[in-house]
């Protein structure tokens, strides 16, 4: 009696094919799900857009010339704000105090970058648009 | 020994089965290690606004190779005629570094942080990510005295080592 209940503990279902590979596929379907969401979330993350954006536009702060407007297509990052449940009003700032540029996609989150230039700078979204305009600081 | 393995199939598929596990772990972590190198690499433009600030200046000082009268007076402030802020170059931790000088003239103006210029001649001849780049030129461009029109050569450098700063509070 005690023989035979040891054989049926050894007897597990594990031990059938089928359901061992059953079990290996799920696990392998998980663990690459796992991954790829990883690999989304890693690649099209809001840290990296906030970065670059602060970047181009503090480059283009610093070589823009008194009396001229840029407009950029800044679509990505209103598409992750809203993502993010971000109010828009406040994506893009500029921080006159410290000469910074601030792009915030996400709630409490942010990236800032410093620009040296001078000029009298004004910040506009319209849209997927972000109209910047430079003049002369008098 | 070898084809009682063979034969005995379950066996087989066990050692297969470890195999399986140890390529997917492999090709998972690699791609996770890469993802992690990329997305944690800076965009470093410490470069483009070095030769930013380098054109900013020769455009301000210069216009179609000549110079402009108000750099060659004495009391020339580079930070109110060429539009720079002065508080970047001068606050704390400025990283960004300028110089405008010219012999001939007997001009030497700068702004920022000279300590960096040390810096900057490393990582023309290394790799090294976190020291500033810099963009320099010698020019020679035209001015006109009394005596009529010359010439004056003048050097302009150019350095940044800005990096920027990820807030936490929006």
């Amino acid at each position: 009696m005690k023989k035979e209940g040891l054989n049926l503990i050894k007897n597990k279902r594990g031990d059938n094919p089928l359901y061992a590979e059953t079990i290996f596929i799920i696990a392998t379907l998980l663990f690459f799900s796992m991954l790829f969401y990883f690999v989304y979330s890693s690649t099209s993350g809001a840290g990296i857009y906030e970065e670059a954006y602060a970047k181009e536009i503090a480059l283009l702060l610093d070589s823009i010339k008194p009396g001229t407007s840029i407009v950029m297509d800044v679509n990505d990052s209103i598409d992750i704000a809203n993502k993010n449940k971000k109010s828009l009003d406040s994506i893009f700032s500029i921080d006159k105090e410290g000469n910074y540029v601030k792009v915030s996609l996400r709630n409490n989150y942010g990236y800032k970058f410093k620009f040296f230039s001078n000029n009298k700078i004004s910040m506009e979204l319209r849209g997927s648009y972000l109209i910047i305009t430079a003049d002369k600081n008098v | 020994m070898f084809k009682k393995i063979i034969q005995d199939k379950s066996a087989g598929e066990k050692i297969l089965s470890f195999f399986w596990f140890v390529v997917i772990v492999g090709v998972a972590g690699a791609i996770a290690i890469a993802v992690i190198f990329h997305s944690s690499a800076d965009i470093n433009v410490k470069e483009i606004q070095a030769k930013v600030l380098y054109h900013k200046l020769s455009d301000c000082i210069q216009e179609k190779g000549v110079l402009r009268e108000e750099f060659i007076k004495e009391d020339f402030d580079v930070f109110s005629f060429c539009s720079l802020n002065k508080d970047a170059f001068i606050g704390k931790e400025p990283n960004i570094y300028f110089e405008i000088v010219s012999s001939d003239l007997q001009k030497d103006i700068s702004g920022g942080d000279a300590g960096l210029k040390g810096d900057c001649a490393i990582s023309k001849e290394t790799k090294a990510e976190k020291y500033p780049k810099c963009f320099f030129q010698e020019q020679t461009l035209l001015y006109s005295t009394a005596d009529g029109i010359k010439e004056a050569k003048v050097n302009i450098y150019a350095l940044s080592n800005q990096e920027g700063e990820g807030l936490s509070n929006g």
